[in-house]
């Protein structure tokens, strides 16, 4: 392996070549990635506050029947 | 009355009115890959007057947008959409922002909003309204006027959502003097090649063109204004003069639609630029590309230009037969694109270039005769083979005129159409999927753009590395992988345009061509770097002359 200056290594064409469809599949794939991913949190979020919702109104009920009311 | 210019109004309207609130910053967030000059030129702006921008590639971490919009409590969040295919990906970061309690005015500019501003208020239900065409004195308004607390409806050239339909304010007209811009900003660590910084500006905005395939035409047509705007050569010259000075750059690439070059005034144009660039003694020091058409290249003003820095030239030439270019409405024929090949290989200019192989009025002849092009013009390896199927965009002519007769397909971000013969769609599908085009041509780590890079090196060379023993040598061996390449390539077309005119199936080996892929590029590397090992002493001396004088006096 050649020892070279960091300066002068070569490295890939960093001009931005606009039809280059490879970066909007990788970028479409991500994204895709990404919403699957926010849809799984939300869904999740969703069922952490249900079950919370069910805990309160278990305790509410709880309570009510302890009071005798 | 006072001589009050375009630029001033907004100023003048807002500190009349005591409107203008610039406690709070505005946030830009956009495609920052190569620096985003739309970006730069709103910033320089709203800092102009009074703003402090914060601004943010859309590809950070999504995390890192929302805390930093939510710690900076803008007045607005600007997009800059470059491309409609990221249409979603914007859609999903403001969704994202929103979710975190973001609540300020979210706007979106670039093309494609521009052009297609109730499209990109259906794509993206989260923004507010849409900057529509040039929008540096647009935004501004916008965050005067929001940031006041006053109705921002009324401000011109912008599209919203209301009452349940998409409503437009009347147009702004395109900046009239360029020149009375600030200079963008560009508070960005410079790309570098072989150690020399290069940055990017612009000498115009705007095309006189009207190529069918392209939306920047339709973009400076629809809005009132003159088309194309040229700056003062020397005002160009003065900007790069300080970047170089401030800065230390050496590169300078024009992202000018079309660099001012055609016809009797732009022609001109840039003999005056030239004689700016020799006169400054800036030619010796810096180098610069363009981009251009084919019919505006030509020996006399081209050969002036190389000797004031001109390195690289990249042409659009797009098609190699006469109906492609028809199609393409590029009002150039064959001939002048070879003429043009021809006249930059003489007076010894790199250039490079984009082509369409596949257009919707492709035939196998057709697709035959661009090859055959290609062929001509760079079967020698002066440049590696790049082309790629031109893609209906919103905006284009082209574009309607394939919905219009019912042939577009996809969506906005996977624009497509049906070619009129089977089997050239057969042929397309090849090349594309069983002969991964793609690996070789496009994509980071594809052989072509490495070839070509490898070519943009050899350029710098040359002009900001003279006296580097060894380079004939180097440039021979790069143009024979480079030609070898090509014909692998070449030949790969023609066996699949062979197969689909005689009704056979593909039966290309996509392994095989992989391991001549990655041949071609072991080779490449092996030999540029080579190269560079020999010479690094003189390279490293030639980047750092400070340091010899350092170990001089020492």
């Amino acid at each position: 392996m050649p020892h070279i200056d960091p300066e002068l290594i070569f490295h890939r064409k960093w001009w931005w070549d606009p039809i280059d469809m490879e970066i909007f599949k990788e970028l479409e794939q991500t994204v895709q990635r990404q919403v699957v991913a926010i849809s799984l949190e939300t869904q999740a979020q969703i069922l952490k506050v249900q079950a919370e919702g069910v805990a309160r109104i278990g305790n509410a009920v709880a309570g009510a029947k302890q009071s005798g009311r | 009355m006072p001589d009050v210019s375009l630029e001033q109004l907004p100023t003048i309207f807002s500190q009349a009115h005591g409107l203008r609130n610039t406690e709070r910053p505005v946030l830009l967030i956009g495609f920052q890959h190569q620096g985003n000059l739309g970006i730069g030129y709103l910033t320089s702006t709203l800092r102009q007057h009074g703003y402090s921008v914060l601004t943010y590639d859309f590809e950070a971490e999504p995390d890192l947008i929302v805390n930093a919009a939510k710690q900076s409590n803008p007045i607005i969040i600007g997009f800059s959409l470059i491309f409609q295919f990221y249409v979603r990906k914007f859609a999903f970061l403001m969704r994202r922002l929103r979710d975190a309690g973001v609540n300020c005015h979210f706007t979106m500019g670039g093309h494609f909003p521009s052009l297609s501003y109730a499209e990109t208020l259906r794509l993206v239900p989260e923004l507010d309204s849409v900057v529509r065409f040039e929008g540096e004195m647009t935004l501004l308004e916008l965050a005067d006027v929001i940031g006041a607390g006053k109705e921002w409806r009324d401000v011109h050239g912008i599209a919203y959502r209301g009452n349940g339909e998409v409503v437009t304010t009347p147009m702004r007209a395109l900046v009239d003097d360029l020149d009375k811009l600030p200079y963008p900003d560009r508070n960005f660590e410079p790309e570098t090649a072989l150690g020399r910084k290069a940055l990017p500006l612009l000498a115009s905005r705007g095309c006189a063109r009207t190529c069918s395939f392209c939306s920047i035409q339709t973009f400076y047509r629809a809005a009132p204004g003159k088309i194309v705007r040229t700056r003062k050569p020397s005002k160009v010259v003065e900007e790069m003069r300080m970047m170089h000075e401030e800065r230390g750059i050496t590169i300078f690439l024009f992202q000018d639609d079309d660099f001012p070059l055609f016809g009797p005034v732009w022609r001109r144009w840039a003999a005056d630029f030239v004689e700016n660039m020799q006169s400054t003694g800036l030619a010796q020091r810096v180098i610069w590309k363009i981009n251009c058409r084919a019919d505006a290249v030509e020996p006399q003003l081209f050969a002036a230009m190389r000797d004031a820095g001109l390195y690289l030239v990249y042409m659009g030439l797009e098609s190699g037969n006469e109906e492609g270019l028809k199609v393409l409405h590029k009002q150039v024929t064959v001939e002048q694109n070879i003429r043009a090949v021809q006249i930059l290989k003489e007076i010894g200019l790199l250039f490079e270039f984009g082509f369409m192989m596949f257009d919707p009025s492709s035939t196998l002849e057709s697709v035959r005769a661009n090859l055959n092009f290609l062929r001509q013009i760079i079967g020698d390896g002066a440049a590696a083979a790049v082309f790629c199927r031109m893609l209906p965009y919103d905006g284009t002519p082209i574009k309607d005129d394939l919905e219009r007769t019912g042939r577009l397909r996809g969506d906005v971000c996977n624009p497509s159409y049906d070619f009129l013969d089977s089997r050239v769609t057969a042929l397309y599908e090849s090349l594309s999927g069983i002969v991964d085009v793609w690996g070789w041509i496009h994509g980071y780590r594809a052989l072509s753009p490495q070839l070509n890079w490898a070519w943009n090196e050899i350029a710098i060379m040359n002009r900001l590395f003279p006296g580097i023993s060894g380079m004939e040598e180097y440039k021979n061996t790069l143009r024979f992988i480079t030609q070898k390449s090509n014909e692998v390539l070449f030949g790969i077309v023609q066996d699949l345009l062979d197969n689909a005119e005689k009704g056979l199936p593909q039966n290309s080996s996509h392994a095989k061509l992989d391991q001549r892929k990655q041949q071609f590029l072991d080779e490449l590397l092996l030999e540029r770097n080579g190269f560079v090992e020999r010479n690094q002493d003189l390279f490293l001396n030639m980047l750092h002359p400070e340091r010899i004088r350092e170990a001089a006096t020492a």
